[in-house]
């Protein structure tokens, strides 16, 4: 396929590329007048080791007698005979070599280009625990995750998705711990993929999800190394995607999302408490405003009698019915919330200090909402920060909560309860239940790693519903 | 999808539809009621409410000087016709869930409660542990309007007597669900708790009388129904006495003659008034029948256990014989109180309010089903024994009188 | 057609033991909190918790022709069973017997369901709306499948029982254990009996049983499953009975509709915290929810089987004839507090349907397996 004449290479390469200008074809004779062509794309090359390893010796020393590795001192050299290869290599960063009268291309990586270097990540921040995070890059996020496992089961896997993006998409997984049925079923379904773009890892997520309508995904995704190294040990699988510093994980289980990787770093006791406040903090995030509405309009009964008074006494004067005040109110507080992370950094301080100002105290003292409303809504908005992994699903949830509560009291709560239930326990996650080990029940589950965290020593078995053959994690040590 | 979207559609076309309607009470429409008077007014039935006002709460917001309640009242031949005449004359609906008190005039109780007050019980709204009291001599909306205590609501006031029964239990507290429970059950007649206005020495800040009178509540004593007629009241003594045989005592004050005998009275000299007092801390009472020959025997063994709470007179606490006669001494206090009590219920009043009539029906179900009908009279002219045994367990901080050496 | 659907339906809503386990008590604990007027059959006194101790061997003793039937045929439910033993077109006459009387059920529970929702929360709101809501949510759940349904059902009827049994326990102060006495003084043991045996025909859940054997994992347990949610289920139903005659005296709770909520109506938990009464009503809507939902999905099931079509196609259609039916019956008589038409016809039918019928088609299977053999 590539021809011996080096101009009509380079023509076709030119042609291929339609002449766009970071794309480099320098053409030039060696000391020994043999003529050679260089094709990269500017700026994906590491420039002074091009000069010294690459064009120096070639020019100096390459002759007709001289191999080319002979001369080239970089060990990640390859002989491609196809242009169409070729291109895909230059995309990818790789410098081509054609040398007149040779039917072989040769590959050579010397990639080098600008990126973030590795830090906490902003949405993941431990008081204890690794600060470091994934970049952009995935070739050094598979460094940092092979850092985390040193082991020579560990497994990348490379795929290439997207039709104009050509993104490096890979998956990595422990040979032998590993859910082969949970692994066939991923390669199944990535095989499928056929898109033109793949700009983020979401995008891999909603292709290869379960159940994509459902308000929660069944994919779960990270952006620290030892939180995916602890995934990964616990049989999941994990996707890193270029250019994303979000790791994705199969399966995910609905437990996950009141889980943190401080869990396993903390006393178990502390780790139990945070477990159990998230717990409450996801209830509350999603049915307090709903309850709260419910029980002043319907049942007024159980509130008890200062409360209530107290709550009267607010609420005189307030012109709008008590849902939609509520409902106000939480479209307020998430716009806030929105402006507050996409505005530039300083203004949006000021959007949150305006925001907080004008929504808590003057509307009150306007008595445009009453008081406790606020303390309702926010207490809500402040609870579903405790359980990141959820958010989307309980921002959704909490308006139909609220709705319904509205509408028909507890009793309208109760069926959206029901709703959300069945929501959850009727996704599959890569045919792992995602409601494991809730429903279907196991107690070993549930007692060791779920609403209590055990001592790391008592935890001895991985999670069986993702991984069945090799569970035995640790021997206590205790029993030695 | 399409079942989902459907799903959607629907919810959103009833939430849009239906929000704020029906059973839905925004709180700034309603009153909420605290407490509820029940009088009869000629033929008809009066109904007072004490609803609060919910701006008082909001003084330091410039709420003014609006007092904490309001009165309302309606008329009616039924309860339900008085509960409805209300809302043509009060702007709010009103919110009885809250109601804790349910007053009922003299003149209402005398005319028999069950039969007028279906309503009540038919409604959910109103809570079955509201307390039940009787205006004693008085109209109930008479009763209503006073407070004396530094709670802002009267209602809370009343309310607030009740439960001090704890710590002294010379009243009864009896809610509708007590009361509905004896109500249905054969061998026992219900009572229920009562309110009475008195006078008060109004005193101004240096002590002195202001030659005025000013009204306050006492809960004290009981009322005593038959079937559902309100027929007697007993005092506060006898309250308190029924209340140890039907076991219902918690802490309590028994004050006794300190024994006679033991007093050396060295350096004392409270030559008469030898009392002293005894704090219980459990007291269990177990009520027996038994059939004689002719009639019938009550017998009640109440076991005291108590702290002392005061001894005047030299009795020297450390010695256990003397310590002995001072339990052995509050004992009959309480024996003579009792029996009395027992005695003047069965001469005066003639109705089983102890439930005696319940452990007779329960020992012998079959004798009882004879006799049922004419269990009072058997009742009144039986034959009571009381055995009482106190242990004091705690002498307080210091043991022995500070005036005995 | 039918027989590949059935293959996939079953393939895919596997359940396991304890789903199943709670499934059943789920059923029966509703049945009991819905109908505790149980106070006003025959003993009628404070004795009746003795007559439901007793209803549980009856119970067993009445659904053991199903029971015998589902071990024998553990991979068919019940109208497959019939089907095959009676022949094609009189199994299916049964067969819609049976259907009717799932949706007789169905709609029976619902209306029951409405009606504690008027009186217990909803005064004024018209029958539609209350029944719709749940109508609604009953669909969600059996479109599901009934492998969801059961985890829902983990998930969910825990809670449930949990809660029954904090609220028997924050009551405490009320109860007054004198009222349970005397203990059999009053009522003859011929009243206990006539009384447990009105209360085991009443627990039709023999016939749901049968019809959840084919997808339980381990068919084995199917005995188990039923004899223990049959004891601890009447067993929790005996422990709410106790504490309400307990607190509410037997005379004064056989005059209320609904004892258990009165009863928590009357829980305070120190002076300020009151109106359980509202958590508990959440509970038991759930709990009825679950219960209205399983029935719907099983006489679609039944109806698939005897159409042989896609059984999920039914459940819409039978929804809204509930709705229906519960709008006329709701909108002409009370259905709990009648002693009325209601409880003689259900009566009649499960006796029909827990013992007739399944004695017939055992007597038939008997007969032709001896025919078989001699032949």
């Amino acid at each position: 396929m590539i021809s011996k004449n080096i101009t009509s290479n380079k023509e076709k390469l030119i042609k291929a590329f339609n002449n766009s200008s970071d794309f480099v074809a320098y053409e030039f004779k060696t000391r020994a007048d043999i003529k050679i062509l260089i094709c990269f794309i500017e700026g994906f090359v590491n420039k002074d080791l091009f000069d010294r390893d690459i064009l120096k010796p070639l020019i100096l020393e390459l002759d007709g007698q001289k191999e080319i590795k002979e001369v080239i001192f970089t060990p990640k050299i390859e002989e491609v005979d196809s242009i169409e290869q070729v291109k895909n290599e230059i995309i990818f960063g790789k410098i081509a070599i054609f040398i007149e009268g040779n039917t072989n291309c040769f590959v050579v990586e010397l990639i080098k280009w600008d990126k973030r270097s590795i830090e906490e990540p902003n949405s993941e921040a431990v008081v204890r625990g690794p600060k470091e995070g994934f970049i952009e890059d995935i070739e050094v996020n598979k460094v940092l995750l092979r850092r985390k496992l040193r082991n020579n089961k560990l497994v990348f896997e490379d795929y290439r998705f997207g039709k104009q993006t050509n993104t490096k998409v890979s998956i990595a997984y422990i040979k032998g711990i590993v859910n082969e049925d949970v692994l066939q079923e991923l390669k199944r379904r990535l095989e499928k993929i056929d898109i033109d773009a793949i700009l983020e890892s979401g995008y891999i997520e909603e292709l290869i999800e379960d159940s994509p309508l459902s308000l929660i995904g069944t994919v779960s995704n990270a952006e620290k190394p030892d939180i995916i190294a602890g995934k990964i040990l616990e049989g999941r699988v994990a996707i890193l995607v270029d250019g994303t510093p979000h790791v994705l994980t199969i399966p995910r289980i609905f437990v996950e999302g009141i889980m943190a990787s401080e869990d396993y770093y903390l006393r178990p006791y502390y780790s139990t408490f945070l477990r159990l406040l998230r717990i409450i903090g996801l209830f509350a995030a999603v049915y307090l405003p709903g309850i709260f509405v419910a029980l002043q309009l319907y049942h007024q009964e159980m509130i008890p009698t200062v409360l209530l008074i107290n709550m009267a006494g607010a609420r005189e004067g307030v012109p709008l019915p008590v849902t939609l005040e509520v409902l106000f109110m939480t479209i307020a507080l998430e716009l806030t919330k929105e402006s507050g992370l996409r505005l530039p950094k300083n203004v949006g301080a000021t959007v949150s200090i305006v925001g907080a100002l004008i929504l808590g105290q003057a509307a009150v003292e306007a008595g445009v909402v009453n008081a406790i409303t606020i303390i309702v809504v926010s207490t809500s908005a402040i609870a579903e920060f405790v359980v990141p992994g959820l958010i989307q699903g309980i921002v959704v949830y909490r308006f139909v909560i609220l709705l319904l509560g509205g509408l028909m009291g507890l009793y309208g709560v109760a069926c959206g309860f029901i709703f959300i239930t069945m929501e959850l326990v009727s996704l599959d996650s890569f045919g792992v239940p995602f409601a494991w080990p809730i429903a279907p029940r196991e107690w070993g589950g549930l007692k060791k790693d779920t609403l209590v965290r055990l001592p790391l020593w008592k935890n001895i078995f991985r999670p069986k519903a993702i991984e069945k053959r090799n569970i035995r994690r640790q021997i206590s040590p205790w029993r030695k | 999808m399409k079942r989902k979207l459907i799903c959607l559609a629907l919810s959103f076309v009833l939430i849009f539809s239906l929000t704020a309607c029906w059973n839905a009470r925004e709180l700034n429409t309603v009153g909420i009621s605290l407490a509820m008077g029940l009088d009869i007014e000629g033929d008809k039935i009066l109904v007072t409410f004490e609803i609060v006002n919910p701006s008082y709460t909001q003084k330091n917001h410039g709420g003014g000087d609006v007092g904490p309640v309001k009165y309302v009242q309606g008329i009616g031949n039924t309860i339900f016709e008085a509960f409805r005449d209300v809302s043509l004359k009060f702007d709010r609906r009103i919110l009885i869930s809250h109601n804790k008190l349910i007053i009922l005039g003299e003149d209402f109780a005398r005319r028999g409660l069950i039969n007028q007050t279906d309503q009540l019980f038919r409604n959910r709204e109103l809570r079955e542990t509201a307390y039940m009291l009787i205006a004693k001599g008085a109209k109930a909306y008479e009763v209503m309007g006073i407070n004396n205590g530094l709670e802002d609501l009267p209602g809370n006031y009343i309310l607030n007597l009740i439960r001090n029964k704890r710590d002294n239990p010379k009243t009864v507290d009896v809610r509708i669900m007590n009361y509905l429970r004896d109500y249905y059950l054969e061998g026992i007649h219900t009572v229920a708790g009562v309110v009475e206005m008195i006078d008060r020495t109004q005193i101004d800040e240096t002590g002195k009388d202001m030659g005025t009178k000013d009204k306050e509540l006492t809960v004290i004593g009981a009322a005593i129904f038959k079937d559902d007629i309100l027929v007697a009241y007993i005092s506060g003594n006898d309250t308190k006495a029924l209340n140890y045989i039907k076991n219902n005592v918690k802490k309590g004050l028994i004050t006794f003659p300190t024994p006679k005998d033991i007093v050396r009275n060295r350096k004392s000299n409270l030559e008469d008034k030898h009392l002293s007092s005894v704090l219980t801390i459990k007291v269990k009472t177990k009520n027996d029948v038994e059939i004689k020959d002719e009639g019938i025997n009550l017998k009640s063994k109440v076991k005291i256990r108590g702290t002392i709470g005061e001894v005047i007179g030299d009795i020297d606490v450390y010695n256990e014989e003397e310590f002995k006669l001072l339990e052995e001494a509050c004992s009959n206090t309480v024996k003579e109180a009792i029996k009395h009590t027992v005695e003047k219920v069965q001469r005066e009043i003639g109705l089983d309010i102890f439930g005696f009539g319940l452990i007779f029906q329960r020992k012998y179900p079959d004798e009882f089903k004879k006799i049922k009908d004419n269990w009072d009279e058997i009742f009144s002219h039986a034959d009571y024994q009381i055995e009482v045994e106190t242990n004091l367990i705690r002498t307080g901080l210091i043991d022995t009188p500070i005036n005995v050496d | 057609m039918s027989n590949v659907n059935e293959r996939i339906i079953k393939e895919r809503n596997k359940i396991y033991y304890n789903q199943t386990l709670l499934l059943l008590i789920n059923f029966r604990v509703m049945l009991g909190l819905n109908n505790l007027p149980i106070l006003r059959v025959p003993p009628a006194n404070q004795d009746v918790w003795i007559a439901l101790l007793l209803s549980i061997p009856y119970i067993l003793i009445f659904s053991l022709p199903l029971l015998f039937l589902s071990n024998k045929f553990n991979n068919f439910n019940l109208i497959e069973i019939i089907e095959k033993i009676m022949g094609r077109i009189l199994g299916k006459i049964v067969g819609i017997y049976y259907f009717l009387v799932f949706l007789y059920y169905l709609v029976i529970f619902s209306s029951t369901f409405v009606e504690i929702l008027d009186n217990a929360l909803f005064r004024e709101t018209p029958t539609w709306a209350t029944a719709s809501l749940f109508l609604i949510t009953s669909i969600h759940i059996a479109h599901k499948g009934l492998r969801n349904l059961a985890r829902l059902g983990e998930v969910l009827i825990p809670l449930i029982l949990v809660s029954l049994f904090v609220f028997v326990i924050l009551g405490y102060d009320n109860y007054q254990f004198a009222n349970l006495f005397p203990i059999l003084g009053n009522s003859t043991f011929k009243d206990i009996n006539r009384g447990a045996i009105d209360i085991s025909l009443r627990f039709v859940d023999a016939i749901i049983a049968t019809m959840l054997t084919p997808y339980l994992v381990n068919k084995k347990d199917l005995n188990k499953v039923y004899i223990r949610s049959t004891i601890y289920s009447l067993l929790t139903i005996t422990l709410i009975t106790i504490t309400t005659l307990t607190t509410l005296g037997p005379e004064f709770a056989k005059r209320i509709n609904f004892p258990f909520l009165t009863y928590t109506r009357l829980i305070n938990f120190q002076p300020a915290i009151q109106g359980f009464e509202s958590v508990y009503i959440v509970f038991w809507i759930i709990g009825n929810i679950i219960r209205i939902a399983g029935y719907l999905y099983i006489s679609s099931v039944s109806l698939g089987q005897i159409t042989g079509i896609r059984n999920d196609r039914f459940i819409l259609p039978l929804a809204i004839l509930t709705l229906i039916a519960v709008q006329l019956i709701k909108d002409t008589r009370p259905v709990l507090g009648l002693r009325g038409p209601f409880n003689q016809i259900t009566l009649i039918i499960s006796f029909i349907s827990i013992l007739v019928i399944p004695i017939i088609v055992i007597i038939v299977y008997l007969f032709r397996r001896k025919f078989k053999e001699r032949g």
